[in-house]
């Protein structure tokens, strides 16, 4: 390097008084120049500050596993950072899934051949119903204020949050599924089927009650079906099925239809 | 310790080395972006999203070519993304290695290229200093400069045919 910026070179190209081409000629410089770099003068309030902030983005990334795996599979990271923070993807939600599914498949088993795997297919459906109810209530969700005050579409964040909560508990239940001696009539679709329509259901009701309310509502509802169901006939049969998925379209339908709902919550 | 040191303790996840490199680099990256532009919260946002990016990628860092080339590349990008608004598309690999309309640039100053640079109109100017001396994409430099890619590729022609004529 044969020549260097002199000081006051320096200043004017920080005030913006150097035409474009000596500029341009300055920064390529200080491209290789770690001297003339450090001539430009520093605002030490605002460089603790702005230090500050990247040490909090730092920590904060730090903690989310789940958030890096959600960023990594492309999920912009705003909607990364409120979809980890949802309930549903805490340990204790995860936790509970497992210890549900665990009693659900132990009673399945209990008595093989009476048709007790019933009890996996009533139960499995209720599990993505509760995790909605986690993901957006005011009661359990410790960043509700947070997601409220969120420049974020609530209809979309739901949406996101739903699909974590499908995710985490169709995968558990998914996982327990080979142990439950169910006969070879009946497929994984006998539970899955339902558990989109509930959820569905669920999220179709948010839009007019809080979700704990949706979810109390649709789960007391499949019970009062399904049980005296299991003495007439198949309720998990190609007929039932069809209803169900029947069900999960008018629901679907009707939760984007009042997707306009959920922003106008979050603004009350 | 070198800057190319420090990046192999920041991969290792040392954030002291992190802060050393702030304080030797983000003065001088907040000057020059705020030369690319007005906007000052803007410029901080992108300041603060490249020392992440560092934090989060310093293992990539392949050694060639300057650490402050590479810390401008990923700071210019951080810019246009903000720029864009908030959906962030994937960073692409800065370029490091020095180009040579840059080299000549930072050899002779305020030589013939420098005249026949200052001939050109501020718009073709912009155009020649995020494409050539900056590096970057025709796409980047249109989402930067907030115009079509088409006008991009017409000017940075048009900046070209000037400078040629006035060098020769």
């Amino acid at each position: 390097m044969t020549w260097h910026i002199d000081q006051p070179t320096m200043n004017r190209y920080e005030e913006g008084g150097l035409d474009r081409v000596a500029a341009s000629s300055l920064e390529a410089h200080t491209n290789q120049c770690g001297q003339c770099r450090s001539l430009v003068s520093v605002d030490p309030g605002i460089f603790e500050l702005q230090w500050l902030k990247i040490a909090d983005r730092i920590e904060v990334g730090r903690r989310g596993l789940i958030e890096r795996a959600l960023e990594r599979s492309g999920v912009p990271d705003h909607i990364a950072r409120v979809v980890a923070l949802s309930p549903a993807l805490r340990a204790s939600f995860v936790l509970a899934v497992l210890l549900v599914l665990v009693f659900a498949a132990a009673a399945s088993t209990s008595n093989p051949g009476a048709g007790s795997y019933r009890i996996f297919l009533i139960v499995a459906p209720l599990l993505p119903v509760a995790g909605v109810a986690m993901a957006f209530g005011k009661l359990v969700d410790p960043a509700h204020e947070l997601t409220l005050a969120s420049p974020i579409d609530a209809f979309r964040l739901l949406l996101w949050r739903a699909a974590a909560v499908l995710t985490v508990s169709l995968g558990a239940a998914f996982l327990f599924w080979p142990v439950v001696p169910a006969p070879s009539t009946v497929g994984f679709a006998a539970w899955v089927i339902p558990a989109f329509a509930l959820t569905l259901t669920t999220l179709a009701l948010s839009s007019r009650f809080e979700p704990s309310v949706g979810s109390g509502i649709v789960t007391a509802g499949w019970l009062l079906v399904i049980l005296p169901a299991l003495d007439s006939g198949n309720p998990f049969g190609a007929y039932a099925q069809a209803l169900s998925l029947g069900l999960a379209f008018v629901a679907g339908v009707l939760f984007v239809l009042r997707r306009d709902h959920f922003n106008r919550k979050g603004q009350s | 310790m070198t800057d190319a040191e420090l990046l192999v303790d920041i991969a290792a996840g040392q954030i002291g080395a992190l802060r050393d490199l702030y304080d030797r680099h983000a003065p001088w990256l907040a000057a020059r972006l705020r030369h690319r532009s007005s906007d000052r919260s803007l410029i901080e946002e992108a300041l603060q999203d490249t020392f992440v990016v560092v934090w989060r990628t310093a293992g990539r860092y392949r050694g060639e070519g300057d650490v402050a080339a590479w810390l401008w590349g990923i700071a210019i990008r951080k810019l246009i993304d903000r720029v864009r608004g908030s959906r962030t598309p994937r960073l692409e690999r800065p370029s490091v290695m020095e180009s040579a309309e840059e080299a000549v640039l930072a050899g002779i100053g305020y030589g013939e290229l420098g005249k026949a640079m200052a001939r050109l109109s501020p718009e073709l100017m912009a155009v020649v200093q995020a494409r050539i001396l900056d590096g970057l994409s025709t796409r980047e430099a249109a989402s930067l400069l907030r115009i079509p890619t088409g006008t991009v590729k017409t000017r940075l022609m048009r900046a070209k045919q000037i400078m040629r004529e006035q060098l020769t």
